[in-house]
Order: C-alpha cells, then sequence, then structure tokens
C-alpha cells in the first residue's frame, strides 16, 4: 500500500437522526484524515457525536453526507453486503465491554472474523495462535471468557481485532471496563502495537487514556473542536 | 460462512442450552412421533384389510347382487331396494347362457337354532347354497362331503356344517352321519367345512348350509327371494371380461332396455378393496390433518424460542456484524439453529413412532409398519417446519442495525 493514501479520508460528514417531527444533527460537517501508522484518540464529552462519528468511521453506519473514503474505497455508497466486507477485512474492532462470544473458547473468538473471510481450517487456528501468542495469552487459548480477567478478556478481543492484520484498529473506551492498573496494561499494549506499524484510532473520554496517543482531536457539537499533536 | 462450519456453530451454541433446545423440539417430536406411528397403523390397517380379502375371498370371484357390497350412502341404498329381487331362476339362467364362467352359484341366508343332542346354538347362520358352491372354491370340505345337485333339486334335508358350529354340537370329525334340528326340522349332516377363519374378527365358521332349494321350501324368510350370485372366471378369463358378459347376459334376462342403468350391482374383490381404501384414505387425511396441527403447533413453539434467542443475543449479533457478518451470514447462523431443533425433534419422533408402531404391530393383529416414504415424509417436513418458522426470528436478527445491537444492554 502506498503511504501517501491515507487510512481514512472524510469530508464534510453530516449526520441528521430524525425521529418524527425532531431531526437531531449529530455530526455537522466533520473533515478528518488518518494517515496510515498514526495513533490518534478521538475525544469528547457524551453527546458531543464522537460515537456517531466512530460508527461511520468503522462503516457500521453511513453518513448522511459528506465523504468518506477507507484505503481508498469509497464508502459511504456501499450496499451492507459490501460494508460487512470492508469491516472483515480493514478494520479491528475493540470493544468497551469486550463483546467475546460467552459460549466460544478464547481461540474460537479469535477465529471468528476468520470464519467470515473464509479462512479454512489449520491456517485459521495457526494464525489465531500467532495473535493470542503476541498478547500473551498463548496458555488460555482454551479458556471461555467467564474464565478470563477483565484484561484478559479485553487482550482476547485485542487479538480478534489483530487476527485478520486490519488496517486500522479502531477501539472505542477499551481501557472503560477496566480498573486502572489493568488499563494502564491495555494501553501499553496498543503503544506497543503502534510501534510495530499499526494505525489505531481510540475514543475516550479519559485524558489520561488521550495522552497515550499521538495527537488528539477533540470533537463538540458535532464539530471538530482541536486537532493536535499530543 | 461454510455451511459445514456453520451447522456446527449452531449446533454448539444449542448444545449449551440443553434444556432450552430439548423442551423447544418437544412439539415436533410429539407431532412426528403421531404421524410416523399413525401412518404405521393406517399401512398396517390397510396390509391387514387386504391379507383378510386375499385369505378368506377367492381374489377372482365376483358378487351379484341387489344391495352394493361397498359402502353406499342411503339414497343409493333406497334406489337398491326398489329394484326387483335377483331370483334363483336368473342365477339358473345365467349360469346357462354364461361362456366365461368356470361356476356359477347362489346364496342366500337366515338365522335359526341348530340343536343336536342335548346340545343347542341359537343364532346361526343359516345359508341356502346351490351345490356349486363347492366349484367356486370358496368353500371346500373336511370331513365328509357336499351335497349334491341332485340333493338340491330333491329338497333332501341334508346339511353342512361350518367347523365352530361342528365343534359346539359335537367333534367335526365325527358329525357326518349324524343328525341336526334346524329351525325345527331334521336335517342329516354330510359333510362338516374346512375352516375359513374370521375377517375383521367375525367368524366365518359358525354357520349351517343346506341346498338352496331345501333352504327356500323350510328356512327362507318369508316374501325372500333375493339371492346373491357368485362367479369364478374360467381360467384365462380376466375378471373384467367375464364380469362384463355377466352383467350384459344378466341385463337380457331382466328384461332391461337398451338404455337403462343396470339394477344390480356387481362387486368384485378389487372393488371392494378400493372402497375399502377409501375409508382408509379418509382415515389418513385425519392423520395428516393432526400431523398438521402439531406441527404447526411445534413450529410456532420454535419461532417462539427462536424469537427469544435473537433478542436474548442481540449484543452478539453486533459483534458478529462488527466482525464481517453479512446479513445472510446472520439469517444462516439462525435458520441453521431452527432446522436442527426441528429436524432433531424430527429424528427423535421417528424413533418414537417406530417404536410405538412396532409395540401396536407386536400388541394388536395389525402388521403395522413404517414406511420409508413415511419416515423420509416425516423428516422433511420437520425441517420444512424448521425453515418455514426460522425465517422470521432470522429475518429479526439480520435486520437489527448493528449499531442498535452493540448498544444493547
Amino acid at each position: 500500500m502506498d503511504g501517501a493514501v491515507p487510512v481514512i479520508e472524510a469530508t464534510g460528514l453530516r449526520k441528521v437522526y430524525s425521529m418524527g417531527e425532531v431531526s437531531v444533527e449529530a455530526l455537522r460537517g466533520i473533515d478528518f484524515r488518518l494517515a496510515k501508522g498514526e495513533f490518534t484518540a478521538i475525544m469528547g464529552a457524551s453527546g458531543s457525536g464522537k460515537s456517531t462519528l466512530l460508527n461511520i468511521i468503522g462503516c457500521l453506519d453511513r453518513p448522511t453526507e459528506g465523504s468518506y473514503s477507507l484505503m481508498g474505497r469509497q464508502v459511504e455508497t456501499m450496499m451492507d453486503s459490501e460494508l460487512a466486507a470492508v469491516r472483515n477485512r480493514f478494520i479491528g474492532f475493540v470493544f468497551q465491554t469486550f463483546n467475546l462470544l460467552p459460549r466460544a473458547s478464547a481461540a474460537a473468538n479469535v477465529e471468528l472474523p476468520l470464519v467470515y473471510a473464509r479462512v479454512q481450517g489449520r491456517e485459521r487456528r495457526e494464525r489465531a495462535m500467532e495473535v493470542l501468542e503476541r498478547v500473551g495469552l498463548a496458555d488460555r487459548a482454551d479458556h471461555r471468557p467467564n474464565q478470563l480477567s477483565g484484561g484478559e478478556r479485553q487482550r482476547v478481543a485485542i487479538a480478534r481485532a489483530l487476527v485478520t492484520r486490519p488496517a486500522l484498529l479502531l477501539a472505542d473506551e477499551p481501557t472503560g471496563n477496566l480498573d486502572s492498573r489493568t488499563g494502564a496494561v491495555i494501553l501499553e499494549l496498543f503503544r506497543n502495537l503502534h510501534d510495530e506499524g499499526n494505525t489505531i484510532l481510540l475514543v475516550t473520554h479519559d485524558p489520561g487514556v488521550a495522552q497515550a496517543a499521538g495527537r488528539l482531536v477533540r470533537i463538540r457539537d458535532g464539530r471538530v473542536e482541536s486537532d493536535t499533536a499530543g | 460462512m461454510r455451511t459445514p462450519e456453520m451447522l456446527l456453530s449452531a449446533a454448539a451454541d444449542l448444545r449449551s442450552n440443553r434444556l432450552r433446545t430439548v423442551l423447544t423440539s418437544l412439539g415436533v417430536l410429539i407431532g412426528v412421533t403421531a404421524v410416523v406411528s399413525l401412518v404405521g397403523l393406517v399401512t398396517g390397517l390397510e396390509n391387514y384389510v387386504r391379507s383378510q380379502f386375499d385369505s378368506v375371498l377367492g381374489a377372482r370371484v365376483f358378487e351379484i347382487s341387489k344391495f352394493s357390497g361397498g359402502f353406499d350412502d342411503l339414497d343409493a341404498w333406497m334406489e337398491s331396494r326398489s329394484w326387483p329381487d335377483l331370483t334363483v331362476e336368473q342365477a339358473r339362467q345365467l349360469s346357462d347362457l354364461m361362456t366365461t364362467a368356470g361356476a356359477v352359484t347362489w346364496r342366500s341366508g337366515s338365522g335359526a337354532t341348530v340343536s343336536c343332542g342335548g346340545r343347542s346354538v341359537e343364532g346361526v347362520r343359516i345359508r341356502g347354497l346351490a351345490a356349486s358352491e363347492i366349484d367356486v372354491a370358496s368353500m371346500s370340505i373336511d370331513h365328509g362331503r357336499f351335497f349334491s345337485e341332485a340333493e338340491d333339486r330333491a329338497r333332501a334335508r341334508v346339511c353342512v356344517l361350518g367347523s365352530d358350529l361342528a365343534s359346539a354340537l359335537g367333534s367335526p370329525p365325527g358329525m357326518p352321519g349324524r343328525d341336526v334340528v334346524i329351525g325345527g326340522n331334521r336335517f342329516t349332516v354330510v359333510g362338516v367345512a374346512k375352516p375359513l377363519g374370521s375377517i375383521f374378527g367375525h367368524g366365518l365358521d359358525d354357520f349351517a348350509a343346506v341346498p338352496y332349494s331345501t333352504f327356500e321350501a323350510l328356512l327362507a324368510r318369508r316374501d325372500d327371494n333375493d339371492v346373491e350370485i357368485a362367479v369364478l372366471p374360467l381360467p384365462g378369463v380376466t375378471v373384467e371380461e367375464s364380469q362384463e358378459e355377466a352383467r350384459l347376459v344378466l341385463r337380457r334376462i331382466r328384461g332391461l332396455p337398451f338404455a337403462a342403468a343396470d339394477n344390480f350391482h356387481i362387486t368384485t374383490q378389487q372393488g371392494m378393496l378400493e372402497s375399502m381404501q377409501q375409508v382408509l384414505a379418509g382415515a389418513a387425511i385425519v392423520t395428516v390433518g393432526i400431523a398438521a396441527i402439531s406441527l404447526l403447533v411445534g413450529g410456532i413453539g420454535i419461532m417462539n424460542i427462536m424469537l427469544v434467542s435473537v433478542t436474548e443475543r442481540t449484543r452478539e449479533i453486533g459483534t458478529r456484524r462488527a466482525l464481517g457478518a453479512r446479513r445472510r451470514d446472520i439469517v444462516r447462523q439462525f435458520l441453521a439453529e431452527a432446522v436442527i431443533i426441528s429436524m432433531g425433534g424430527g429424528v427423535l419422533g421417528l424413533l418414537a413412532g417406530y417404536g410405538l408402531t412396532i409395540l401396536a404391530d407386536r400388541l394388536t393383529p395389525l402388521p403395522a409398519s413404517v414406511s420409508p416414504l413415511a419416515a423420509f415424509l416425516a423428516l422433511g417436513f420437520s425441517a420444512t417446519v424448521g425453515l418455514l418458522f426460522g425465517v422470521y426470528p432470522a429475518w429479526k436478527a439480520a435486520r437489527m442495525d448493528p449499531v442498535e445491537a452493540l448498544r444493547y444492554e
């Protein structure tokens, strides 16, 4: 991939939710670029529109107006099944609540994106073990989520996000459900992943977490309030 | 997601909620059990009917009578009643004129008390038979002989006893030569018939047969000149050909105009079997109705649980969508679960129904059996029910907005 192509290039993003008579403008024109290898944090109060922006960037939702290209692909006009393929191929999601399948082992959880990518059998298992090893949980591969600590669960979730070798790691309050010590470990893991060349976009309302990133974008009332190198 | 993988993953999800899965499949299980065992029973009944017809009645013999041997409605019966009797003279003429008949015989019947020595049996079926009865091969003799045409002409007071009646009055081998009293008249026993067995549990060997002329003179109900005629076609002649000849000849004998409808019924074994099968087809329709209702109930149960499951797993659905599952993957996942539940119930129901059928086969005279077709249908239907009632929950799951689903508490 040519370094000149940004991972994210969004211009004039608007998102309007209409509920009958009332319509709410969650995003009021956002321009946003993210280059390959960047580690950026998005901050904003609840209701600022940061979740909406995250959903659009994650291809879970489409903007009402504006254009968004991910790895040079125009996303806003894609059909649902194409969006699913884009999510599968280019994005690794890390959620605040981990969202592991409770009845599947750590390894099976990590394999799940590869199942949808139609990667078969041994290759799938090997790649899952590889990323579990990367997050230091190779010995927990057969454990179910309820046999793991919160930090371990989030590491399994990060392994799941990494297993498809995505162009973008998208983390939504990844330390929000963890105590500060465990949160620090997870944050350290993100920093290491960034050092290894991963592009990371992290949404948080915790300034301490935001400081870990090299760039901080503040969102307020559906607009970019500030965009600073940290 | 590839199909085998999807099925395995669906099965794993169902295993983790074992009790609910089993309870959900119970509806289909009971439905399929009912279908399989009822179809098994109806099949058994049909086999039984056929075997009874084949064993007791000669397959080629057809019968002519005023009243139909099948199952008529009241109007048809009333119409038959208005027709002139079939008389013994007509039977004799038919016997003389037919060229395709190996044997023609005629019969009538009434009831009377039969006694011998100190023993007496009430309500015995008295049969007035022509000597040609033995040629139609519907009766054969174990001890002694059948009566002759000469005895018939002479109104001889001789009789042949059914084996059950002979046993009731004395020992069957000892009966020929003894005298019995039938309806107040003294007869000499000349023979004892070979047991015919029973048809539908009704014994056929409790009769006393006397020559037709003797019967007409001494034992017939007053005003009853109606006989039933039985014809055995010649070897090499089809039943249909012989039947058609009998029909045309009898129309001529009875002086029917060209355009008039027949005023008698011809009943073949095939025809009786067919009308019997019509009754059984009715039973089969009832079975299908029961099956449809129970499968419907089972299907609604599956839909209900699948809807609960979809709601419970909203966040899982959102997660899967975020990780790259297409709508179609979600649909297939939930459809697979519904079909597995349903087919699981179907397989168990098939086994249970098979068990019940075997039990019925052992415990009743019905040779009940499960046909491969019934088994195939049961499984096919249960899979269809799973698909049909799984579609809506699966569609509901796939239609979810991933953003909403991920936010669901």
